[in-house]
């Protein structure tokens, strides 16, 4: 069994419902996670464990309301977050101008404070019609072996 | 000899209660003459999908009247999510968003369920029920009232209260029809005012408690916990309920769809949303841009008002082949329609609302055979908006 940790910026509780699907996914495969807000995530809580990160995008590509504190703790403090590996997952709407691009501003901050990446950033489209819900799953599902190999090191 | 202004204003004769009844053939004409018509002054319509879709939700299109607009007693809400533009608009939405989550959503649905439950628990079948107040009204009020932890009381005075007060925001009002709005907006937010202070002696943990908990922290004046709560305690109801009706007269008049929505729960949503596209509650919506735009030639100055019809844009032929059908499987990346908005204004209650109807509708189709009409419907109608007055049906 290995710990991953799940967390979602959310405005309107879609992320959190991914996130929280994510997890019961990854549970279903043995992985256990835990899943929190970024409202509830300080720097001094967050740490080493791998994590897939969910964000959705507010207004003219704005973070959502619960990743906005944690975004400035970030931005303020510039923790060295080179032992962190993150996968990431952003739920937008590809008629608006600034499609998905919360999950892209919260990504460069990690990026920037030295985590790294893997896998490829995965989206989901509310203009598809789809279900995020199987999207982010299927994602999910895909990026998980490349996070975890990275933890049993 | 008519202008363009002139005839362009006859291809939306608003106040007609033919097209109020049937817009349609009007907005066809109107978008085959043209994306953009100017019928007053100040006034222009988009008729076209993509058009709508696209600029509706531009940042330049304020939710805020411009200036030489009278007045509107609907100014009540002026401290609410109705009346904002972003960044404003957030910090109003930010207080209840989430509460409506898909999660929290879940467990509001078990309301719906039970009294539902309870209005079929004293039904017998085959017998008459107004499908509208019995199944439309009272079920969404029931649970929005528990969402807010308020004592529901009866729907009837509010529901009408509501209607009256949205009768102002016709395009071109009755004379008295402002008395009659304010008498309406009096009564909601006198209402709502007994019932916080009942709150304030007797605290719960509602919706309606964490407004007032918003007050004492110092986030919030006392006027927008009044406003804010109204606003839920009141817009409950009405606007699913005629999704809801409309919902009964699909199964009645093609019962193999009532077969279907009960033995494939993966089409729901999708039948649900194809009510929703044929029958928009808000029929217009309204904009006022903030800066001088051009649209498809035409240049809009900035403080005009732009009217967008929802039954323009979603019978619009270009993205709904057929689009006076019934057809719930429309392909989904060209299912999205006009019926709850879009944009920051989009309804917040959206989420809740479907689920309401998806409920609600599930529970009739795992229940009865059949929906059979026992009279034609009776609606009441302004340019703006629609509801049902009365839907007699029997159940077998």
């Amino acid at each position: 069994m290995s710990e991953l940790q799940i967390l979602f910026g959310t405005e309107s509780g879609n992320s959190e419902m991914v996130a929280e699907e994510i997890g019961e996914a990854l549970a279903a495969q043995d992985i256990s996670t835990t899943v929190r807000d970024l409202g509830d995530v300080t720097i001094d809580s967050l740490g080493s464990a791998p994590l897939i990160l969910v964000s959705s995008t507010y207004n003219e590509g704005d973070l959502p309301a619960s990743a906005e504190p944690f975004y400035e703790a970030l931005a303020a403090e510039r923790p060295d977050l080179s032992g962190l590996r993150f996968a990431a997952f952003g739920l937008g709407d590809s008629t608006y101008e600034h499609y998905s691009k919360g999950v892209d501003t919260l990504r460069g901050l990690l990026l920037d404070l030295g985590a790294r990446q893997v896998g490829d950033t995965g989206r989901h489209d509310a203009s598809s019609g789809t279900d995020p819900v199987q999207t982010a799953n299927e994602w999910a599902t895909e990026t998980v072996g490349l996070l975890i190999p990275a933890t049993v090191k | 000899m008519t202008t363009a202004i002139e005839a362009a204003a006859e291809l939306f004769p608003w106040s007609d209660p033919e097209f109020q009844q049937n817009p349609y053939p009007w907005y066809d004409r109107a978008r085959a003459a043209g994306p953009v018509h100017q019928t007053d002054e100040h006034t222009y319509v988009l008729t076209r999908y993509d058009d709508v879709m696209h600029y509706a939700k531009l940042p330049v299109m304020s939710i805020r009247e411009a200036d030489w607009v009278n007045p509107n007693p609907w100014e009540a809400f002026e401290n609410t999510v109705l009346s904002k533009d972003p960044p404003e608009h957030a910090k109003s939405r930010r207080l209840f968003s989430r509460w409506f989550t898909p999660k929290l959503i879940k467990e509001w649905i078990e309301y719906t369920r039970e009294s539902t439950e309870e209005v079929l628990s004293s039904y017998k079948r085959g017998t008459p029920i107004d499908a509208h107040w019995d199944f439309g009204v009272v079920p969404t009020h029931i649970t929005m009232a528990r969402v807010l932890d308020l004592p529901a009381g009866d729907p009837e005075p509010l529901f009408w209260a509501l209607w009256d007060a949205m009768l102002i925001q016709a395009t071109d009002p009755a004379p008295g029809t402002r008395e009659v709005s304010v008498k309406g907006l009096n009564y909601m937010f006198n209402r709502t005012e007994e019932l916080l202070r009942e709150k304030i002696e007797k605290p719960g943990n509602g919706l309606a408690d964490a407004f007032i908990q918003a007050y004492h922290d110092g986030t919030i004046t006392w006027r927008e916990v009044l406003e804010n709560v109204v606003l839920f305690y009141m817009s409950g109801a009405p606007n699913p309920a005629v999704l809801i009706g409309a919902g009964f007269e699909v199964f009645a008049q093609h019962p193999e769809i009532m077969r279907e929505y009960r033995d494939k729960p993966e089409i729901r949503e999708r039948v649900v949303n194809e009510i929703a596209r044929l029958t928009p509650v808000e029929l217009i919506l309204t904009r006022f841009p903030t800066e001088d735009i051009e649209i498809h030639g035409v240049k809009i100055p900035a403080g005009s008002r732009i009217k967008f019809p929802v039954g323009a844009v979603n019978r619009d032929p270009d993205a709904f082949p057929n689009p006076d059908e019934f057809d719930y499987n429309r392909p989904l990346d060209a299912s999205r329609n006009l019926t709850f908005g879009l944009g920051t204004h989009a309804c917040a209650g959206q989420a809740i609302a479907r689920a309401e109807v998806t409920e609600i509708l599930t529970m009739i189709s795992e229940r009865f055979d059949s929906v059979e009409m026992l009279a034609e419907p009776e609606l009441v109608r302004t340019d703006r908006l629609v509801a049902y007055k009365t839907l007699p049906v029997a159940l077998r």
